[in-house]
């Protein structure tokens, strides 16, 4: 994590735990479910190492053996921490052990780094990769496992006791080598390969990387109850819970920003276009007076990409724990393609968008309030719609529903992965996401369409418009992971 | 019926009388014999009348306003409503908006083609705002509100329909769902196959209709979904006069009515939610999906399996069984139904654990449904019995 970063607040896990009696008791919502943590903690405080020693109370016909984990009395709320909480929310495992999903390297970095500063080398992890079965079926697949049998008999090995797990698992194993550059972290790892994985076609990958901390399950409920209560005094600007110290309204408040005007003119928002050339926001005014309610500045830089649209940014991004967490939850929950943060700059990303999908009203309220502090008056330009995304799971659900209307469920896309045709299903879905998420009736005149697309519940998709997409994903890659690269445009309030 | 005197001439009742046939497979006289007895048969009245008030005031309002829905309003209101209650504004306003779906090609659509309207925001970037099952729907409300199309616009109708037909048999709009055939949801093509016969039928057109049959003998084993399943069966009543075709049809039907069967509440599933895996020594089975989430028996899914059993319990002594033995149960699933708060009838699809249904709960179909749902029960009474003594 920076070193420069300073803290917003912090969490006084003796606090924390001294509240609840060492009991942690909370319903998480989390993709249409309430889930109901409960979890018992014993716990000791070292004043003078400012350490606090948890243990979990486990039922006494239990026959795991659970150490001790050693966790800093303190916690200090900064940037990047905040992020972490965020992105765990988004994209961290909710039941069994800690452990994180995504793709790419750097993020799983940026999550393990999050977990080590609250359980210090407590846990030791195993990665687990997943695939669809169907990958396995591409012509391009089957040619490589070919060629890897091929090699292998060169090296010795009989034809027929080669498996086609071992090809598969050998398959993704080199796979994620090269994701780390030939060296990946050195953990044991684990392979998944289940036939209802959600690729959609033969030679389809629906690729995933679990990372989990081994023997950490009792500590989830802990760690889940810690990321709900910053998230909740957040959300209300709650400045002091006692166990969560803020230096001032969350929402508001920050120690440092970032200059947008002198990071745009260096060039740091750059990127490559489409035809290969290099291009970069510029600075086209400055005007001041503007004030929202989660905004203090007084300034405004209007940029835009050559021939772009020009749109409002403060001059000084202030590093808000609101503006931190909705990074942190954009990075699990944004449109973006992960690993284009990390080259947009080099290479052409058609990945690069702006856009959030989420089943929660709570964190579509993050990245609302994160837009206000990052494009100040403009939140109505740069949403450009939104819509509702159905899974396949739910098909059964959806033409319950049209039976109900006594209409057919249309659908547009050759497979079926697309637009509802029907209006009627149409309008009732979309009334049902107005009810269900009262905050989207801000943008009722918005709404787009219902889509067929993926496994997972129904949940709100919102679309932004283009020309801010590649300033949004500087921003966030030089604040979360190439912070030492832009200290010197970061400064104190 | 009610005493419709004035309002309707006799090609209307006739009509009235054809669409709940087509809607609930039984005739409205025999709904009329027992609706005295229909606790709920107040807040059913109450519900059509207020139901095609408020479409006359959206109407008004230029909010959305569905053929598919004023199909069911309309009818729920002529079949229940004395003549003397059914206001005339609102049929008036209700025939003109009706007439307005339709485009120069004969056809209905969504909405009267204003930019202004609600529903044309949501529709915009859509360049034929008109299908199948809209058209079989608007003029079905036509005919029993007494309006008579012209012969010519009926050809161009007839010729606007038969473009749609896939070679599989199957009818389906592409401008609505391009999906490929073998990725179409089931409902799409089953229920817009039924409109388009039904269509025909209504306009006296013959056709070849092999393709249609074989297709639904072809498909009858692929099916899921309670709906689709009835809609196929309807199709094919409407095509052959109910005769059954063949001995395997009949055993894939009774199987799937058996299986979608939840003994617990007497009513039937839509869909069977899949069981991915076992799992040994935890006492029980994971789903592929959540714990929470909630595919229970539906109105529409059981009153579908009733349709079903009307037309297979002459020639299932497998599914007299089964009539015979569960038929209290099914009654009462039917029986334990209580009115919404608008005094129409559904049961909420539930996702998850959202706290807000997905989708209306009641809804003039489903309203339609109970209240024929136990002169259903008896006319099955009688098949049942009949089929005991052959």
């Amino acid at each position: 994590m920076s070193s420069y970063y300073k803290t917003l607040g912090h969490i006084n896990i003796d606090a924390f735990l001294r509240n609840r009696n060492g009991i942690i008791d909370l319903e998480l919502i989390d993709a249409g479910r309430i889930r109901p943590i409960s979890k018992e903690y014993k716990w000791e405080t070292d004043p003078s190492e400012r350490h606090v020693l948890l243990r979990p109370i486990l039922s006494k016909s239990s026959r795991t053996k659970v150490g001790d984990v050693l966790i800093p009395q303190f916690i200090s709320l900064t940037p990047e921490m905040i992020a972490f909480i965020g992105a765990y929310d988004g994209d961290g495992n909710k039941t069994n052990n800690i452990g994180f999903a995504q793709n790419n390297p750097q993020l799983q970095d940026f999550v393990s780094r999050g977990l080590q500063i609250l359980f210090g080398d407590s846990f030791h992890s195993q990665v687990t990769i997943l695939e669809d079965e169907k990958y396995f079926q591409g012509e391009n697949i089957i040619n490589r496992m070919d060629a890897i049998k091929q090699e292998w008999e060169i090296q010795g090995r009989q034809g027929d006791n080669i498996t086609e797990k071992e090809l598969r698992e050998e398959i993704l194993l080199r796979e994620y080598t090269s994701q780390y550059d030939g060296c990946p972290p050195d953990e044991p790892i684990k392979f998944v390969i289940s036939p209802k994985k959600g690729a959609q076609a033969p030679g389809k990958s629906s690729y995933e990387i679990i990372r989990a901390q081994l023997n950490s399950e009792h500590f989830l409920p802990f760690l889940l109850a810690i990321i709900k209560t910053c998230v909740d005094s957040i959300l209300k600007n709650s400045i002091k819970l006692d166990e969560i110290t803020w230096l001032g309204p969350p929402l508001t408040y920050h120690q440092q920003y970032l200059n947008l005007e002198s990071y745009v003119e260096n060039g740091k928002c750059c990127y490559v276009t489409s035809s290969g050339k290099k291009n970069q926001y510029g600075i086209c005014a400055k005007q001041g007076g503007l004030s929202e309610p989660y905004v203090e500045w007084d300034d405004l830089l209007w940029i835009q990409k050559p021939q772009g649209r020009r749109f409002a940014v403060p001059v000084e991004l202030p590093l808000s724990p609101i503006l931190c967490l909705m990074l942190g939850y954009y990075l699990a929950e944004g449109s973006s393609k992960k690993s284009a943060y990390f080259t947009f700059r080099k290479k052409y990303e058609k990945g690069i968008s702006l856009g959030f999908n989420s089943s929660e009203e709570d964190t579509l309220r993050v990245f609302f309030n994160g837009l206000d502090v990052l494009f100040p008056n403009s939140r109505q330009d740069i949403i450009t719609g939104w819509l509702v995304k159905i899974g396949g799971k739910y098909f059964p659900e959806s033409i319950t529903v049209a039976e109900k209307l006594g209409i057919p469920l249309t659908r547009r896309g050759l497979k079926g992965q697309g637009v509802a045709g029907s209006i009627e299903f149409t309008k009732s879905v979309r009334d049902w996401a107005l009810d269900q998420f009262p905050l989207m009736k801000e943008w009722t005149d918005k709404f787009l369409h219902i889509e067929f697309t993926g496994a997972g519940v129904p949940r709100i998709d919102i679309r932004c418009a283009s020309f801010p997409a590649q300033f949004l994903a500087a921003v966030i890659c030089d604040l979360l992971f190439l912070s030492e690269d832009i200290e010197e445009f970061v400064h104190d309030r | 019926m009610t005493d419709n005197n004035g309002i309707l001439h006799q090609k209307s009742k006739d009509s009235v009388e054809r669409n709940v046939f087509w809607c609930l497979g039984i005739h409205p006289l025999k709904i009329d014999k027992t609706l005295s007895e229909n606790p709920w048969s107040e807040n059913i009245i109450a519900y059509f009348k207020r139901s095609c008030q408020n479409q006359n005031q959206n109407i008004e309002n230029g909010d959305p306003v569905f053929a598919a829905d004023l199909f069911h309003q309309v009818l729920g209101m002529l079949l229940l409503v004395p003549r003397s209650e059914i206001d005339e504004t609102t049929v008036h306003n209700i025939t003109k908006y009706v007439l307005n779906l339709q485009e120069r090609n004969g056809s209905f659509g969504f909405y009267p083609t204003s930019p202004q309207t609600e529903i044309a925001k949501i529709l915009r970037n859509r360049t034929l705002p008109t299908d199948i099952y809209a058209t079989f729907y608007a003029l079905g409300v036509l005919n029993m509100l007494g309006v008579e199309l012209i012969d010519d616009q009926l050809e161009k109708i007839i010729g606007w329909l038969s473009g749609f037909q896939a070679p599989s048999g199957w009818y389906y709009n592409l401008e609505w769902g391009n999906t490929e055939e073998h990725h179409k949801l089931q409902n799409e093509v089953t229920l817009q196959t039924l409109c388009s016969v039904s269509l025909y039928k209504f306009l006296s057109v013959g056709r070849d209709w092999t393709p249609i049959l074989s297709a639904i003998q072809n498909g009858l084993e692929t099916l899921l979904y309670m709906g689709p399943m009835q809609q196929c069966l309807q199709t094919w009543e409407i095509l052959t006069c109910g005769t059954p075709s063949t001995e395997q049809m009949i055993n894939t039907v009774e199987k799937f009515v058996v299986e979608h069967y939840d003994t617990e509440t007497g009513g039937f599933y839509e869909y069977l939610l899949e069981q991915a895996k076992q799992l040994t020594g935890s006492g029980g089975t994971y789903t592929a999906r959540y714990k929470y989430d909630q595919c229970i028996p539906h109105v529409c899914s059981s009153y579908n399996a009733l349709q079903i059993l009307r037309l297979l319990l002459p020639y299932s002594p497998t599914l007299c069984d089964f009539w015979q033995a569960n038929r209290a149960n099914i009654s009462d699933f039917f029986e334990n139904q209580a009115p919404t708060t608008d005094d129409g009838f559904g049961i909420p699809v539930q996702i998850a654990q959202y706290s807000r249904p997905f989708g209306p709960v009641s809804t003039p179909l489903e309203t339609l449904m109970m209240l024929a749902s136990s002169t259903m029960i008896e006319h099955l009474d009688e098949i049942w019995k009949q089929s005991q003594k052959c």
